[in-house]
């Protein structure tokens, strides 16, 4: 299930941002700050119905969570780390809208905002119930004892509403109890993000271990020979700790078997980048830096297997680059299946973001020309 | 000298020959400085880069495009310029390139663009009938004698579109100095700066630029 479009509304920098043709892959350029992760980190939102551990994962990433002492008090909620999602880095109130996320403007949005809910008696039991837009005006809090009405952070899609964060919870206690028990339930089967950094070695063995010995182990395998030819296998080891893992590998003709880290960046990236593309089955893969660590001249052919498997295991893919480089090699493997890709820059003009999208010959023309596309 | 401008002013020629004539027409009429020369080595990579800027509009404010009204003729150079032109959201363009060169402005989204159709956007040709134009009659006329007769004695191995090239420098060759290249000739007065075309040309990239 690919998104065939994508709109953005008050998350992060982003007044409104319509994106109107994505394809199954996708490049997005722009200058530092222009928002490129923060439309990746939409797009996850999204595909991940806003789930409370991708909130904490891109809370995390950003040290969104830097506060340090734990507070409780009646405006808890204007502490929480989540603020940072709605522009202007405040929390929305009870009347206003949050921000929405959405196939296109006139779809059913995904939105973050907050609500109000009142317990009310009903059959002999104490049930919960959002107050809903009409009742807030005339909602007045000081006539409810604080027992009987909580304030939350909700995401809503339709007629779903999910709460996440409470006014009277700590953001960490929120976390820690909802991560422990909560299942999570994806619209998709599989998304996964590959950040500039990378996987840590614990996410990567994980990966790993779902796709061992299976067919796609054969994919991973074929990816790493792009950059090192002689690497026949690959398998994680105890490291020095014993929850530590560590990836080796074994080159053809050499018996001793050497740690994937010691044949450098480039070959490290390239597994994270297909090891996630194929645990991302049939779901969604989100890359911040496509090139980092990777030199020039195996762009190309790590976009090639990115086309390729994308298309056989059907995921809709998200990447960010900086270098020229990478682009040219998108472009050269757009034009081998034209109608697989999608590329746009994002700027700002006026202090609001927009989106230039190009379509296959215009970015061609562009790049044969060396106009500066991002 | 390089004629690769970057800046947000810039006019697009397909070759240095383009730069050097303008260039010295720029000097003659005294042209303001406020652009640069991008020569892109041909007019389908000039196309191409105006395509390639009209999709960076936040960094142009103004393209100007001289290319030759060849390969096939300017009816077809003046479409795929229009198709260009829609395809990048410009949507009102002169249905036929205007006689004293065309102008489009700006609006929110895109920059001014200038096109001039060598020679005279109006005429199939190329950069050397502009330079026939402004050079003295006479003397072109006899070097067109010459080049035909040659040509009847089987001497050339020109091919049939550049046979305007070779009148124009068979000209320059009898002239002071023989084998001037086509922009110092401009500089040097034997082709005519003050030739109404000539005018014309340094009137509408004084208007583009300005």
């Amino acid at each position: 299930m690919m998104l065939p479009s994508f709109y953005i509304e008050n998350f992060r920098i982003f007044d409104t941002l319509s994106i109107n043709r994505l394809s199954r892959i996708n490049l997005i350029v722009g200058r530092n700050n222009a928002g490129k992760s923060a439309f990746l980190e939409a797009v996850l939102l999204f595909v991940s119905n806003a789930s409370i551990e991708v909130i904490y994962e891109i809370i995390k990433s950003r040290q969104e969570n830097f506060e340090s002492d734990s507070r409780i008090n009646p405006n808890q909620l204007s502490l929480n780390p989540v603020r940072h999602f709605f522009k202007g880095h405040k929390i929305p109130a009870l009347n206003e809208p949050g921000f929405k996320l959405a196939v296109s403007r006139n779809d059913a949005a995904l939105s973050l905002r907050t609500a109000a809910f009142i317990f009310e008696e009903f059959e002999d039991k104490r049930i919960r119930r959002k107050l809903e837009h009409e009742e807030l005006d005339n909602f007045n809090p000081d006539l409810f004892q604080p027992d009987f009405f909580e304030i939350f952070v909700v995401s809503e899609q339709g007629n779903n509403t999910q709460l996440l964060f409470s006014q009277n919870r700590d953001f960490r206690d929120t976390i820690r109890f909802r991560i422990n028990t909560a299942r999570v339930l994806n619209k998709y089967n599989a998304v996964q993000f590959v950040s500039t950094q990378g996987l840590s070695d614990t996410k990567a063995a994980q990966l790993w271990d779902s796709i061992n010995l299976t067919d796609l182990e054969k994919d991973v395998i074929n990816g790493l020979k792009l950059v090192e030819k002689k690497i026949v296998g690959l398998a994680f080891v105890e490291g020095e700790r014993s929850r530590d893992r560590v990836p080796l590998v074994k080159l053809e003709n050499q018996e001793e078997r050497v740690p994937l880290k010691s044949l450098g960046d480039g070959v490290t990236r390239v597994f994270h980048i297909i090891l996630s593309l194929v645990n991302a089955k049939g779901g969604v893969l989100l890359i911040d830096e496509f090139e980092n660590g990777l030199h020039w001249a195996v762009q190309q052919s790590v976009w090639e297997i990115t086309f390729q498997l994308a298309e056989t295991l059907d995921v809709q893919v998200f990447c960010t680059t900086h270098s020229r480089d990478c682009i040219n090699g998108f472009g050269a493997v757009w034009k081998e299946y034209p109608q697989a890709g999608a590329f746009f820059r994002l700027f700002a003009r006026n202090e609001i973001v927009l989106a230039q999208e190009y379509d296959i010959e215009t970015l061609s023309d562009s790049l044969e020309t060396e106009v500066e596309v991002r | 000298m390089d004629f690769k401008h970057l800046g947000p002013k810039t006019l697009l020629t397909e070759g240095v020959n383009d730069c050097h004539v303008i260039l010295a027409l720029c000097k003659h009429y005294n042209v303001p400085k406020t652009f640069g020369f991008y020569e892109c080595g041909s007019d389908q990579l000039a196309l191409k880069r105006l395509t390639g800027l009209l999709a960076t509009p936040d960094n142009i404010d103004t393209i100007g495009l001289v290319i030759d009204a060849d390969n096939p003729n300017l009816a077809a150079k003046w479409q795929a310029v229009k198709d260009r032109l829609q395809k990048s959201g410009i949507t009102s363009f002169p249905e036929e390139p205007e006689a004293s060169g065309t102008i489009i402005p700006a609006n929110n989204e895109c920059p001014r663009v200038g096109i001039w159709l060598m020679p005279d956007n109006q005429l199939d040709g190329m950069l050397e009938d502009f330079c026939s134009q402004i050079a003295p009659p006479s003397g072109v006329n006899f070097a067109e004698k010459c080049v035909s007769d040659a040509k009847a004695n089987e001497l050339t191995t020109f091919i049939d579109t550049h046979k305007t090239k070779a009148i124009i420098h068979t000209f320059l060759a009898w002239q002071n100095e023989p084998g001037m290249p086509l922009g110092q000739a401009i500089t040097a007065r034997t082709l005519n700066p003050d030739n109404l075309l000539a005018k014309t040309f340094a009137d509408w990239l004084t208007k583009l630029f300005g």
